[in-house]
């Protein structure tokens, strides 16, 4: 009987790595990315023509508005996605004037304070930036506001179903790069897929109401400021949760084996 | 509204949970900064050095002859007057304290071995790691797991495996046939004797060079050339017979010095190097792939310690000498010469 | 005027999906490849006479910190010199460091207090270079502390004729003071262990950066010294070095603990100063890196993409003002899927100078573990480094054009040492 067969030693994170990933890892890209990929491509009519039926019944009961699903041309040859068509308004001039100065006030308040140098500060003064900017649109020339709230359902929808696919893109990537074990892998890409999906679902219904409820003059900054962020924030915590989940694995007697040097 | 009311929360979760999370991160305790070992210092003989300190000192407590506290209990082997048979499997720390130990062959020996005398490993025998305090000789076939090292001399016969590290505290030969990882001796001889009959011919003193004195771009230094200088080339680098580069080599891709040459100070290739016969070379010796040093070579100068590091193999042949370290990241070995022509016209 | 607009944005897309490769080449080959060995393996006992810069202004706070690792170190003094500059400071930085060179003969001391000499760590580092007897300089900065043996770890690399500076590992002491140091270990863990070690390996250009790192007196004094008209003489001596053909190396067991800025005022302003003085370089080595011949293509690609890196947020803040400009003027249907591209790419391949998967990957090689739950609020910290970065690069190109004077802000410090608590190493 030999001795134990301690002959590796194993060096500190300045040269381990981890084993090339085997061609069967390619799978997860076939197996789960891939699939969901075409789920988004080809029954994005099916998906949005549900989305848009809930949404709408839910809109119906809340506001005292027409409420429809209209469709339009996306991807040619893929059918056409379906979105809510809900009546809007325009901000009256008083309530333009209200908001720029509002914007403005607040600008300028950031800019005083103590805290004007951290980055929620900053992202918050761009939000007040372009909602600014939306405001005298409004003040200066309100006809010529090119959207309506159809637009911004239709341009939602479009958008979302974008996102949905680049969220399935980046995060099959990520997690099939960084992530080793095949339960983790799948794990985090499944609840960030879960996610996004949910969470669009739901900001499509409270967007849309918010724009009903206090006009189209909000639209610029839910479009830049409360939009696509969002679901990248999501992603991410996703990721990261999964990430720690990984690496407590590695740093155990299980997962030590897997580092190479 | 109620229904609007809980799809808006649902929003506003989604929305702010990733942020909550760095709250909670923030809230972990036993954060601490990633842990630098501020007080390390490299010491090829650690291995060795950091058994006999803790040996040393649960010898000093020890209560029980039987038994020693190393990093935990450990049964204690007593070899003073004790005959071994071969085949023997002992699974106890061995210590030696007053006679020479002498381990017959084809034995198995899991734990550590401590011997304050001479210590002779019969052939075939396996052995887990070994501190000799003088001289250590390992005949044919032994095997070591994990380190052995002597405090005088350490003398291998052919076909040893000697584990991830050999080191000794003034010489090292070792035969061929003989595989390692890490080697580490004030002097470092392959064969039987050592061979160390060629001086380095004088010359002035090897500075610090201007940055003016590289010759770059070279691919290869002519037979009997003298550079003042160093040498360095971006692709296959070729040092012909008898040459003599008064500084150091650098290659970004494979490196051959051949015999006769002289290379003052260190030779670097991001490829392999092959070092034909009778080559002196004053520093270390680095590749980022294989080493193959061929006969009645030096690496290094007495009295110093220079290395010899490769990223895959190193393969050294017989008769030559090195003066301090050797150590490759997958197991190295000494060739005779036809093996060793075989490996070079792999490569060329 | 608004098909303009429109190729304005397309590029901008395209470039940082360059970097999104870029970035995913470099975690792929971080994590699953064999990594390119370190010469701090090499045992040698005949290495270089080395001196130790330490530029320092007002760091009567944290020096003898400093002073006393250095002290610890293990390199053999016969060959190590020290270099205490007093650059025009206010504090008790001159006293502290008269009292360690007279207790300690390694240490030698340059005051700078002629209020008409020019302030600067470019400058300091020129006088300290021409008093200097050793052949490699080694620089850190005051708030850094050194272990035993980082000094021999970054000396041994000169072994090679071909390198000419070497750059070790900066690991932040105080990652989990609050939420900015956290994610400033979380982007050292990206930019460190991921992307440097990634250029390593591959032999394109790891970047110098000024503290823990050291470089040959020669080739720097060769070249008439440090441009004293250069805030980022780092990435000044990374450039000039490589388009001569030598080597940057980077060690990555060569770590030494750093002082992370506390405050976020005091990171945007070390950030702003970061972009003007990169950008300097940028303007003045572009041209030089696209023509030189002494770079393969994949090193100039690298050095390319590198140089640029500090002006992408300012065109990708143009690009944020370019897709409002878009909205209002009634363009938004191009833009619908163009857009989450770029947001996305945008935040994967630039993010925080390093996109969370790089992050995520040197977080998992270093065993970090709850300190990656942060990894989400680094999408906030992206506008703010949007912000800053965008500002230095306006400072740089009002500096080029006009050529007026740089004006060197040293980063705030929030350690103390303790001067009781002074140790003697020996």
């Amino acid at each position: 009987m030999v001795p134990d067969n301690k002959s590796r030693i194993f060096y500190p994170r300045d040269y381990r790595h981890l084993n090339k990933p085997k061609p069967r890892s390619l799978l997860f890209l076939g197996i789960f990315v891939l699939p969901t990929l075409c789920l988004f491509l080809f029954f994005y009519p099916t998906i949005t023509i549900s989305l848009s039926s809930w949404g709408a019944a839910i809109l119906r009961a809340t506001t005292k508005t027409v409420v429809s699903i209209e469709s339009v041309r996306f991807i040619p040859g893929l059918g056409e996605a379906s979105f809510i068509s809900i009546e809007g308004t325009t901000p009256s001039f008083t309530h333009s004037l209200v908001n720029a100065i509002i914007s403005v006030f607040f600008i300028l308040l950031s800019t005083q304070i103590n805290r004007n140098n951290r980055p929620l500060m900053i992202y918050l003064s761009m939000g007040l930036f372009v909602h600014l900017v939306s405001s005298l649109f409004f003040l200066v020339i309100p006809d010529l506001f090119p959207y309506t709230i159809q637009d911004y359902s239709r341009l939602y929808i479009l958008q979302q179903i974008g996102t949905w696919m680049t969220i399935t893109v980046i995060s099959g990537l990520a997690t099939n790069l960084v992530l080793p074990t095949g339960g983790y892998k799948y794990a985090a890409f499944i609840v960030t897929v879960l996610f996004s999906f949910i969470f669009g679902c739901v900001r499509y219904v409270i967007y849309l109401y918010l724009l009903y409820r206090f006009t189209v003059l909000y639209m610029a900054a839910l479009y830049f400021i409360f939009g696509v962020l969002y679901d990248f924030l999501g992603m991410i915590a996703i990721y990261a949760i999964f990430v720690r989940g990984a690496s407590y694995r590695m740093s155990s007697n299980a997962g030590k084996g897997e580092w190479q040097w | 509204m109620t229904f609007l009311f809980v799809i808006f929360c649902i929003m506003l979760s989604l929305m702010l949970f990733p942020l909550l999370l760095g709250r909670y991160s923030r809230g972990s305790e036993g954060q601490e900064p990633l842990f630098i070992k501020v007080d390390n210092t490299k010491d090829p003989r650690y291995f060795a050095k950091s058994f006999r300190e803790k040996l040393l000192s649960a010898r000093d407590k020890q209560q029980d002859d039987s038994v020693l506290y190393l990093s935990k209990a450990e049964k204690v082997f007593l070899a003073d007057g004790v005959e071994l048979s071969p085949y023997s499997e002992i699974s106890e720390v061995v210590l030696a304290t007053r006679a020479p130990l002498d381990i017959p062959a084809h034995c198995v020996f899991q734990k550590e071995i401590y011997s304050e005398k001479d210590v002779r490993v019969r052939a075939r025998t396996t052995i887990r790691a070994l501190a000799g305090m003088e001289n250590v000789k390992l005949d044919r076939g032994v095997r070591v797991v994990r380190w052995i090292d002597a405090e005088n001399t350490l003398s291998v016969f052919e076909d040893c495996d000697l584990g991830i590290s050999a080191t000794a505290g003034k010489r090292i030969t070792i035969e061929f046939g003989c595989t390692f990882q890490r080697l580490y001796a004030p002097e470092i001889h392959s064969g039987i004797k050592p061979w160390d009959e060629r001086e380095m011919p004088l010359e002035h003193k090897a500075d610090e060079m201007p940055a003016s004195d590289r010759v770059y771009d070279q691919q290869r230094v002519p037979a009997n050339e003298r550079i003042d200088g160093s040498v360095i080339s971006i692709g296959d680098l070729t040092l012909e017979q008898n040459c003599e580069i008064t500084q150091s080599v650098h290659a970004d891709k494979n490196l051959r010095i051949c015999s006769g040459s002289i290379v003052r100070k260190n030779v670097f290739a991001d490829g392999d190097i092959v070092i034909e016969d009778n080559v002196i070379i004053g520093g270390n010796v680095f590749s980022q792939k294989d080493i193959l040093i061929g006969t009645h070579c030096r690496v290094g100068t007495l009295g110093q310690t220079k290395s010899i590091i490769a990223r895959n193999c190193i393969a050294l042949s017989q008769d030559s000498t090195f003066y301090g370290y050797i150590g490759s990241e997958m197991p190295s070995r000494i060739v005779n010469q036809e093996l060793f022509f075989e490996l070079m016209s792999n490569r060329y | 005027m608004v098909a303009i607009m429109k190729l304005y944005f397309i590029i901008m897309i395209i470039v940082m999906l360059v970097y999104m490769v870029r970035h995913i080449i470099f975690t792929y080959n971080r994590l699953y490849s064999q990594q390119r060995l370190s010469y701090r393996d090499i045992y040698d006992s005949d290495l270089p006479k080395i001196t130790v810069l330490l530029p320092m202004h007002n760091e009567g706070r944290v020096i003898t910190m400093l002073f006393d690792a250095l002290l610890r170190c293990d390199y053999d003094w016969d060959k190590l010199e020290i270099i205490a500059i007093d650059d025009h400071s206010v504090d008790a930085t001159g006293q502290i460091i008269d009292q360690y060179s007279s207790k300690y003969p390694i240490i030698r001391t340059l005051h700078r207090t002629d209020p008409d000499q020019r302030r600067g760590k470019p400058v300091a580092l020129n006088e300290g270079m021409v008093m200097s007897t050793g052949e490699i300089m080694i620089v850190f900065d005051a708030d850094y502390r050194p272990s035993k043996n980082l000094l021999k770890k970054l000396a041994t690399a000169f072994n090679d004729p071909q390198v000419g500076a070497v750059m070790g590992r900066v690991i932040p002491l105080n990652a989990s003071k609050n939420t900015l140091t956290n994610l400033l270990n979380l982007e050292r863990t990206g930019g460190y262990q991921v992307d440097q070690q990634a250029r390593y390996n591959m032999r394109l250009l790891p970047q110098y950066g000024g503290t823990v790192g050291a470089f040959r007196k020669s080739l720097i004094l060769h070249g008439g010294g440090f441009d004293e008209h250069i805030l980022a003489e780092d990435t000044e001596l990374t450039y000039r070095f490589a388009l001569d053909g030598w080597h940057i190396v980077y060690d990555n067991s060569a770590e030494c603990y750093e002082e992370a800025p506390e405050s976020w005022d005091a990171r945007g302003k070390q950030v702003r100063r970061w972009s003007r003085g990169h950008n300097e370089v940028m303007f003045r080595y572009l041209g030089k890196t696209l023509t030189v011949n002494r770079l393969s293509f994949f090193q100039r690609i690298d050095a390319v993409l590198l140089l640029l890196v500090y002006i992408v947020p300012f065109l990708l803040g143009l690009a944020f003002l370019d897709c409002i400009a878009l909205f209002f003027l009634g363009e938004m249907d191009i833009l619908t899927g163009w857009w989450i591209v770029l947001f996305v790419g945008a935040f994967n391949a630039w993010g925080n100078f390093a996109p969370f998967y790089e992050i995520a990957a040197g977080a998992l090689l270093d065993g970090m573990k709850d300190e990656l739950l942060v990894l989400p609020a680094m999408c906030f910290s992206f506008y703010f480094y949007m912000w800053h970065i965008s500002l230095g690069f306006f400072d740089a190109v009002v500096d080029t054009i006009t050529q007026r004077h740089v004006e060197w802000v040293k980063t705030d410090r929030f350690f103390e040492s303790d001067p009781d608590e002074t140790e003697n190493p020996m």
